[in-house]
């Protein structure tokens, strides 16, 4: 070690003149500078704070891109109109109206079999052949008629409780503005698919499931053999069709109106 | 008069021969990088004194000295993460203290400071007066000798005397060849011993 001297070993060195160092020079360090150079090493091998917190940088990006997906999916997202959910339920009633029998026949029978072990072994067949029971198809007329849905079930069977939970009813927050909305979505429908109203059995499927008090508004104005007879009246019956929102019909009763009464001075249709 | 005295009698400073130290100042150092206070601090014992007086005698300063001392081992401890022991330590080390030394001049360029500093000295009781009077003579004409020569010679001599390099790790450290250190030590060495022996009066 440097501290201890240590005698050269060839010809440039002098033994008189190291021995007359070694006595002139016994300076030792400061001890200000020991501590102070001792102090600096201890704090290098100490990790400084930017090394301790380095794992935050990646997280801290992380979040960053996490948060920029989440808004850029949020704004590129395409808007849902408030009136789908509603729409789409409306949607599901004229599917249920398309096919009532299947529907009933589906959801009492889920329910029946559902039941089906808390019932006595006498009314399980019964039930049960009625619940599989195919529902032969309505007659027109009988489609065009508000049908309840306890009016498809026997009168026997219509006392029995597990039919009355088993019968599909209508939610009592199913109000009139849900019958307006119920009513939109159906001529939406009607127009997009081009069917006649007259044969479109939904309007029995609405009539049936609309409340008492909603029944009247669900009705579609029609302009029948008596509004026809006279020009009035069928002037009358057309503008109930506009004011429905039916333009399309009022338009060719419009048509019709006009060529059945050539004399009869048809005003324009307010669009 | 020959200055025949035995100077180192009652220095105190330890003598040893040429031995590698256990353990070794390149094992310390690596210890040391590897989070090993105590090694750094066993080879800064071994080193700060004979470092201090290197610079000491360079600087001619303490307040210099004790500057480019703190200044070394700072580059010290700041280059563990790079060391590798392909050289001696004492090599190493004493080579960043001859270019902070360097870098000490450059910066002060007006270096003027004068080391007036009495070596601590303390006489033996039953030495006789004349003796002591002759010891502390002796000693201020080395050190006026030492003072008086070239920075090279110094530097040579320092390194041979302080660090105990050989003409070949001398020459590593002052960016020389072999024959250049040696020279310059062969000189150095004669201008002192011109010196001790000078008679009393000359001073």
């Amino acid at each position: 070690m440097t501290n201890e001297r240590k005698t050269p070993d060839d010809s440039t060195s002098d033994e008189l003149v190291t021995q007359a160092y070694r006595d002139l020079a016994n300076e030792q360090a400061p001890q200000r500078s020991d501590d102070a150079v001792l102090r600096a090493a201890a704090k290098a091998l100490r990790p400084p704070y930017q090394r301790s917190i380095l794992w935050t940088r990646p997280v801290a990006w992380a979040a960053v891109v996490a948060i920029c997906l989440a808004i850029t999916l949020q704004v590129t997202q395409v808007p849902v109109p408030n009136d789908v959910p509603a729409i789409m339920q409306m949607q599901e009633a004229v599917d249920y109206r398309e096919a009532p029998e299947k529907t009933e026949q589906e959801s009492t029978g889920r329910q029946l079999l559902q039941d089906a072990p808390a019932r006595s072994d006498d009314q399980e067949p019964a039930l049960r052949s009625r619940a599989t029971r195919p529902l032969s198809p309505a007659s027109p007329e009988q489609d065009l008629q508000p049908v309840s849905p306890e009016e498809h079930f026997e009168p026997a069977l219509r006392d029995q409780p597990v039919l009355q939970e088993a019968t599909p009813t209508m939610p009592a927050e199913f109000e009139m503005q849900d019958a307006d909305m119920l009513q939109r979505a159906e001529d939406m429908v009607r127009l997009q698919s081009g069917d006649n109203k007259e044969s479109d059995p939904a309007a029995v499927g609405v009539s049936a499931y609309a409340p008492a008090g909603a029944s009247l508004s669900l009705e579609v104005p029609v302009c029948n053999e008596d509004d026809r007879q006279d020009p009035q009246d069928w002037l009358a019956c057309i503008v109930r069709l506009e004011q429905a929102g039916l333009a399309e019909e009022a338009t060719l009763e419009r048509d019709q109106l006009g060529e059945t009464f050539p004399d009869f001075v048809v005003p324009a249709s307010p669009e | 008069m020959s200055y025949a005295l035995p100077l180192c009698s009652t220095t105190g400073v330890a003598y040893a021969p040429r031995m590698e130290p256990n353990p070794a100042d390149s094992a310390l150092m690596l210890r040391y990088k590897d989070g090993d206070i105590k090694a750094f601090e066993t080879l800064y014992r071994r080193h700060n004194d004979a470092l201090y007086r290197y610079l000491l005698r360079h600087c001619r300063h303490p307040d210099s000295a004790e500057d480019v001392f703190q200044e070394v081992w700072g580059k010290i401890i700041k280059a563990r993460e790079t060391y590798r022991p392909t050289a001696k330590f004492t090599t190493f080390l004493y080579r960043v203290a001859h270019n902070c030394f360097i870098d000490h001049i450059r910066r002060n360029k007006r270096h003027t400071h004068t080391l007036d500093i009495e070596p601590d000295h303390q006489p033996d009781p039953g030495e006789p007066p004349e003796t002591i009077v002759e010891r502390s003579l002796a000693r201020r004409r080395l050190d006026a000798a030492l003072r008086d020569l070239p920075d090279e010679q110094r530097d040579a001599f320092l390194l041979r005397e302080e660090a105990g390099l050989t003409l070949d790790e001398i020459a590593a450290v002052t960016g020389t060849n072999r024959e250049t250190t040696k020279s310059r030590l062969r000189y150095a060495v004669n201008k002192l011993r011109a010196a001790i022996d000078e008679p009393a009066e000359a001073l």
